[in-house]
């Protein structure tokens, strides 16, 4: 069994392996001793000291704050739609933030020249994300919505979403068409400091308010009338923790595009690995191993077809399908032996 | 210590699953709460617990009414163990020490620790401490839901056919514990059964429902063959045989 203690040093020297090679590795690469001199600003490489402090530092608090987000709101979800399927990307909010990147690019005129208005079309998939968002929530309103239910209005706001999506790219130039494209696949070379910055507060403050429900959270694992009986308030936590992963997945999406599977890979990493783990060790478990398998994606996505770089939303896909379809049949067979 | 008045629970169509239940549970007491399917035990145990909510009536709990708190404010009053409970990858201390949460905020402390040690050891389950939930017996996992509703200290103890699906040894080793704490915690107990042999060897009190209405509330002795029959429908007997009560049907 592996302890916890081996857990977070393996983790750590993983972080520490692929900081290392993202620091050095890019379009300009240098010896280790010039990457650390760039680093701490000491050697006379301006060009390398620009890289380092403006592309690639900021790539990779991208990568551990999205990564994180995006896990976090994962193991949350989980939890309280009772099922072990149910992430960001899942419910629609992925598909929502699309829809309101294409509309913010082909009605609005946002993001044409490349990224020229990054920051509308970050407000368009912001707003997308959470009206997709809010109307699950409203759909959490309705007296004698279950869980499941929940999860059925997230595939049907998923379709109609991309459906919006694929009418506004039919009536679109090709500029337009191409920047919308562009947009939908998840890079984290997308935005700078202040974003990779603004994802990693909010992804702390989510992290924070689900610690302070992890208690909860190990309580409606038990099931509703369990954890009624326990003192929990299901319904105004289920509300309360969709909203939160719905604002940390936004901001997510919004900056830095489509990253589907990392909400469903690091939490069932992290369980398959401790199967009797509470919430208090799930959700920074799976924040850090989101943040790190994230960053290693970004690094595989970069170096495998060098100089060419693979947007790290296709790494993470070609990854998270074969882990979804093994939780969907390991499921089966769980209920099939029942 | 624990009054419902009036309880009266009605579907949409009209249909009454409570109508008019009223009684009250006194420190020490346990009643087996008893009567067929559909009866409403089960309903009654809900709205007993605000886990439901009634379309008329009131519980309250040491004279004040449990609509007005809050749920981890009745969770330290009433703990509830509801009829069908799946069991959670996690190891039996977890599950156990899981019954603090009405009491705790952000991580349970030493004293808690303390007594989900101390409540393990007395339902005779320490020893299984860091089995998986998943993995132990039918009765075991009963004896880890028990001990988790008497670590949340309540005085009103609410439990939901406890000892279903179980055999008899697992049967007899969980109502001796239920009704040993009851009277050395001088908890109020409520345990809906289906047993009628169980009932009348570990209740004091029966509460005997029948078409969402109590037919009988009281001592166990004041039971008869006519309150059984006319509930259950089918001819049913009391008898007392060497100073123990036997249900015959």
């Amino acid at each position: 069994m592996v302890s916890r203690l081996i857990f977070w040093v393996v983790l750590s020297l993983l972080l520490i392996i692929f900081v290392l090679s993202a620091l050095k590795h890019g379009a300009i690469e240098r010896s280790w001793a010039d990457t650390a001199s760039a680093l701490f600003g000491v050697g006379n490489d301006e060009d390398l000291q620009y890289f380092i402090w403006h592309l690639r530092l900021p790539r990779i608090a991208a990568a551990l704050a999205v990564g994180g987000a995006l896990s976090v709101s994962g193991v949350i979800l989980q939890n309280i739609l009772n099922n072990p399927l149910a992430s960001s990307f899942t419910l629609g909010l992925s598909q929502g933030a699309a829809f309101g990147a294409t509309f913010s690019i082909i009605i609005l005129g946002a993001g044409t020249g490349l990224f020229a208005g990054l920051g509308n079309v970050a407000i368009g998939a912001f707003a997308g994300s959470i009206l997709s968002a809010l109307i699950i929530l409203l759909f959490s309103f309705v007296r004698g919505m279950t869980p499941q239910g929940l999860i059925l209005a997230g595939v049907a706001m998923s379709a109609f979403f991309s459906a919006c999506t694929m009418l506004l790219q039919f009536f679109s130039t090709d500029t337009q068409l191409a920047a919308a494209v562009f947009w939908t696949f998840g890079d984290l070379g997308k935005g700078g400091w202040s974003e990779a910055l603004t994802v990693l507060i909010v992804t702390m403050a989510g992290i924070l308010f689900s610690l302070r429900l992890s208690w909860s959270y190990n309580a409606i694992q038990w099931g509703e009338l369990s954890a009624s009986g326990l003192g929990v308030e299901v319904k105004k936590i289920r509300i309360a923790s969709l909203a939160a992963t719905s604002v940390m997945a936004a901001f997510a999406t919004a900056y830095y595009g489509v990253i589907g599977f990392v909400g469903l890979i690091a939490p069932h990493m992290v369980r398959l690995i401790f199967r009797h783990s509470g919430h208090g060790f799930l959700i920074p478990a799976s924040a850090v191993l989101g943040g790190v398998f994230l960053l290693g994606a970004d690094l595989m996505g970069q170096l495998m077809f060098y100089p060419i770089s693979l947007p790290v939303g296709v790494i993470t896909a070609f990854a998270g399908v074969p882990m979804f379809l093994f939780l969907l049949l390991r499921r089966s067979m769980k209920h099939a032996n029942r | 210590m624990l009054t419902a008045e009036n309880l009266t629970f009605k579907l949409k169509n009209g249909r009454k699953i409570l109508d008019n239940v009223s009684f009250s549970l006194g420190a020490g007491e346990l009643c087996a709460v008893i009567g067929p399917n559909g009866a409403g035990k089960s309903t009654m145990m809900k709205i007993a617990c605000a886990i439901m909510k009634p379309t008329g009536g009131k519980v309250t709990v040491k004279d004040k009414n449990i609509s007005g708190m809050k749920r981890h404010e009745i969770a330290k009053h009433i703990a509830y163990l509801p009829q069908f409970t799946h069991a959670v990858p996690c190891t039996v201390y977890d599950s156990v020490l899981l019954g603090r949460k009405p009491h705790i905020s952000w991580h349970p402390g030493q004293n808690d620790r303390n007594i989900a040690d101390r409540v393990m050891n007395e339902m005779g389950i320490d020893c299984m401490r860091d089995k998986c939930v998943t993995e132990i017996s039918g009765g075991e996992f009963q004896k880890t839901l028990i001990a988790r509703a008497l670590v949340q200290q309540a005085e009103i103890l609410m439990l939901d056919e406890p000892i279903n699906h179980l055999d008899v040894k697992n049967q007899l080793d969980i109502m001796d514990s239920i009704a040993e704490i009851t009277k050395r915690s001088k908890l109020a107990t409520l345990v809906v059964m289906h047993d009628l042999n169980l009932a009348m060897r570990y209740a004091e009190t029966i509460m005997l429902m029948h078409n969402g209405k109590i037919l009988y509330h009281g001592c166990k002795s004041g039971l008869t063959d006519k309150h059984l029959t006319e509930a259950y429908r089918t001819e049913i007997s009391i008898r007392q045989v060497e100073g123990k009560y036997a249900v015959i049907f």
